[in-house]
């Protein structure tokens, strides 16, 4: 990896990992009394072991290779592991907090541990660990190919990669420290989001940089939806993470907002993040892993563009969908909803226009599983935004909020959708990066389809059925107009829900690990093959089924 | 059927003439069509927005609503870095259920210097809007060092821990500028005395008590919460924090508003 | 609610910025051979193509 370096690279590396380690060295000086010195130290570490990484090739021979005839890929196979590194511990995480749901003593007795400070570990874990790098990975691979021209330079993407984990280490090594500012998906602390804006405003250009060098004139679809996803994520981050630190020498910040104010803000970011971060980023993953696996193009590629335009323009008015009935403003509720509603079309014609393409290929969807896990995740995506539109309607919403109906959609779409589309993509794309035949173990990969497929079943119906008793045990009279439940006997009830849905986090983890195990075997013992064509195929077989490009 | 339909539509046929043409023709350029969407969507969007000018009649406002204490704030910065928001809602809806189960609905004033606010957006245990003086200072305590000893179908984490934490208090005064900054209208005077005022509060036996009722009024509740007379805790703090929630003002009683269903 | 006067000129700021790029993508001709642009990505050799000479290439 290191020999791919120009010696100037190497220094330009070495320069920037440097300079970190001593921004941790600072960072731990002047927070030695907090939270803010302890990552100090974990910035400071993490710059030192990738300088003597660096160091130690420092004074090799420089690359031989001819940058006009290849793509840069090693960036994106470091991207695929760490995605799934983060797969296994942040849905490890996620089991460890559910059962505390159904056993609470299942911790240890340190403040480290209690459900409060763990959560944001599994949230932030899945969402930006394992979601986020697989995004940075599939973005680098997809658009390289469809621009066929190499990303501009060597070190961006490394350092997007890197910073982009060292913010995801400092966020979840912050939260079991109590370093967090409450807001949902934004929970990490001033100095962590200024970290990022640097990483994303790096990806950003990067990106463009590589479209404007690109030797395919058009702009493949994929591409437009990773767009959208940095450029939104970009704004809702910088503008909801506005906020005062208390002093620079600490963790601790109070928002620019305020009660009603922050809420809207906050929702107008949190759905966005989840509209643009988890949905964008990943449909521009389905549209290329999808009808490359299947070996057929998109269905109506005019449908994936207005899919897409309708997407982008709906999704970011649907915010207040999550404050119906507080004291936000009602119309801004109701133009949340609407909003809301009209998202359903765009977004059906992204899942159905999947599942048109795989027309005449169905027959690779029973034997494929690789096919497969992408194929159910769009019918996953199909489900949660009917879900979300349905659930988005206010007297719906009046049911549906503060239960666990809402835990159940979040999962419908990340184990349904955003987690099925991943693992399909990576599976597809790890024998194309390391130039294997085939995954080392096709079996594991039906194992994990399986074991995801049920997880996550059982999961939704849990979630379905405590969250919609829950609800409706709130607002239940007796006949002389009193209300029959206490609290405490709602939460009686949810119990065998509560262990119902670690067990199905439990199945969907277990097949994370599978994949993991799959992919090391794959690149560690599967002999290398150097096809005639760079042509994923889906059976043992290596025919193409559709004619080679001269 | 079909006949009834024609004969009913005949006078407008030459609308629809019209109509078909110009939307064929607006079509194939489109920045026509891209006008008249735009046009269309104005039209909604400019009704609801216009509205946005007299909004400050929608939010209320409350001269009298009280700043949080450097007790009560220190209290609040607890029970973020805990989590509590995680499994504890604080936003009573406009549901009569809800209204009857908790008390008035949450009015958007009582959030204002809420940087940020805590609204929630789970239930796993019940909302706190209105814990404030629910409970007394002794069971929260109770309760927080072991949930299941006076509920025992509770799944909530024990804080134990949080009795032999000493509160810490140097940082308060730059915690409360940063507030000032992001618009808490908290004093100079306020800020000077944050540290004091936080031990005060939790000290009636001491003179340190009086200042914290000069500074944030005569109701401000100056006891020990935690239970114990040694030192001031995190306990302290968190105590004081849900002791006053759902009581910076009394405007929810005083307008009585009517939950919407 | 005065976040809203924040919120809503952000908003229409990127909307404008979305409308923008579409019109761009229009007029640049990314909607010319549709069919085209789905088959493509089936087809490549795992190279890039050459850069025209004009280009400027990797540092």
């Amino acid at each position: 990896m290191m020999s791919k370096l120009t010696g100037f690279e190497r220094t330009k590396a070495m320069l920037i990992t440097g300079t970190g380690a001593l921004v941790g060295l600072v960072m731990a000086a002047a927070g030695h009394d907090n939270a803010m010195g302890a990552h100090g130290w974990i910035v400071l570490a993490f710059c030192a072991v990738l300088f003597f990484f660096v160091a130690n090739a420092a004074y090799g021979p420089e690359p031989t290779e001819d940058r006009a005839t290849s793509y840069y890929d090693d960036p994106t196979k470091v991207g695929i592991i760490l995605s799934l590194f983060w797969a296994v511990v942040a849905m490890g995480m996620g089991v460890w907090v559910a059962a505390q749901l159904a056993w609470p003593d299942f911790r240890f007795d340190a403040a480290w541990s209690s459900f409060g400070r763990i959560r944001p570990v599994h949230t932030s874990g899945v969402i930006f660990g394992f979601g986020g790098n697989a995004l940075i990975a599939t973005s680098y691979h997809i658009m390289q190919r469809t621009c066929r021209a190499r990303m501009p330079d060597q070190i961006t993407p490394w350092f997007v990669l890197l910073g982009f984990n060292l913010f995801c280490i400092v966020a979840a090594s912050g939260y079991l420290m109590g370093v967090t500012q409450s807001k949902e998906y934004a929970e990490p602390e001033w100095y962590a989001d200024l970290w990022l804006v640097v990483v994303w405003v790096a990806y950003f250009v990067l990106y463009m940089r590589t479209l404007a060098r690109r030797n395919e004139p058009h702009i493949y679809v994929a591409n437009w939806y990773y767009m959208a996803f940095i450029l939104v994520v970009a704004v809702l981050h910088i503008v909801n993470n506005m906020a005062v630190p208390a002093s620079f020498t600490g963790a601790k910040s109070y928002s620019a907002f305020s009660g009603v104010q922050d809420a809207m803000t906050q929702w107008w970011y949190g759905h966005n993040a989840v509209a643009f971060f988890l949905t964008s980023g990943f449909l521009g993953m389905l549209y290329y892993f999808l009808p490359k696996r299947a070996e057929r193009p998109i269905y109506s590629y005019r449908l994936s563009i207005l899919s897409f335009w309708g997407i982008t323009f709906f999704y970011i008015w649907a915010g207040s969908h999550h404050l119906h009935y507080t004291a936000l403003p009602h119309w801004v509720q109701t133009l949340g909803m609407t909003f809301s509603v009209m998202l359903l079309l765009p977004s059906w014609a992204s899942a159905g226009n999947a599942l048109m393409t795989l027309n005449g290929a169905w027959h690779k969807v029973r034997d494929d599983a690789t096919l497969r896990f992408m194929m159910v995740a769009a019918v996953f995506y199909g489900l949660s935004t009917f879900e979300g539109s349905f659930m988005a309607i206010r007297p719906v919403n009046s049911l549906s909020h503060y239960t666990d109906w809402t835990i159940g959609h979040v999962h419908a779409g990340a184990m349904g959708w955003v987690a099925l589309i991943t693992f399909g993509s990576i599976y597809a794309l790890v024998p194309v990066l390391w130039r294997r035949e085939t995954m080392y173990s096709w079996k594991a990969v039906e194992w994990h389809f399986w074991l995801a497929l049920s997880g996550t079943v059982i999961y939704i119906f849990a979630m379905w059925n405590s969250g919609i008793i829950q609800g409706l045990m709130w607002r239940t009279y007796t006949e002389s107009g009193t209300l029959r439940y206490s609290f405490v006997d709602t939460l009686i009830e949810m119990h065998p829900y509560y262990i119902a849905r670690t067990f199905g986090g439990l199945l969907f983890f277990v097949g994370a690990c599978i994949g993991f195990w799959n992919v090391v075997m794959t690149i560690r013992h599967v002999p290398r093959a150097v096809p005639d064509l760079d042509y994923p195929t889906s059976s043992e077989a290596m025919e193409p089924a559709v004619p080679v490009a001269e | 059927m079909m006949k009834f339909i024609h004969v009913l539509l005949k006078p407008f046929a030459k609308f629809f003439e019209f109509h078909a043409k110009t939307h064929y023709r607006a079509e194939r350029h489109s920045m026509a069509l891209t006008a008249g969407i735009i046009v269309a969507a104005g039209v909604g969007g400019f009704v609801e927005i216009a509205p946005l000018f007299t909004i400050d009649d929608t939010v209320e406002t409350d001269p009298d609503m009280r700043l949080y204490t450097p007790l009560e704030q220190a209290g609040r910065d607890i029970y973020i870095r805990e989590g509590c928001y995680a499994c504890h809602s604080q936003m009573i809806r406009t549901l009569r259920d809800e209204v009857e189960r908790y008390g008035p609905y949450s009015l958007a004033v009582e959030s204002q210097y809420d940087h940020p606010m805590l609204w929630g957006s789970k239930r796993t245990g019940p909302d706190l809007a209105r814990i404030g003086n629910k409970y007394s200072d002794d069971w929260q305590v109770r309760h927080l060092v072991d949930p299941r000893a006076l509920v025992p179908e509770s799944v909530m984490p024990h804080y134990a821990f949080l009795l032999e934490e000493e509160l810490e208090t140097d940082s308060l005064p730059g915690r409360l500028a940063a507030l000032r900054a992001v618009g808490v209208p908290y004093s100079d005077e306020m800020i000077a005395n944050a540290s004091l005022d936080a031990n005060g509060q939790a000290r009636p036996d001491t003179d340190r008590a009086d200042g914290v009722l000069e500074r944030y009024g005569a109701d401000t509740a100056v006891r020990v919460f935690d239970g114990r007379l040694d030192r001031v805790t995190e306990m302290d703090a968190l105590v004081a924090y849900l002791q006053i929630l759902g009581n910076l003002t009394d405007l929810p009683q005083r307008l009585q508003p009517v939950a919407e269903e | 609610m005065t976040i809203l006067s924040i919120l809503i000129p952000v908003t229409l700021c990127m909307g404008c910025v979305g409308l923008a790029a579409f019109f761009w993508s229009l007029r640049n001709g990314q909607y010319e051979d549709l069919s085209g642009d789905a088959e493509r990505i089936l087809f490549d050799d795992d190279r890039p193509l050459p850069t025209p000479a004009t280009k400027e290439t990797s540092p």
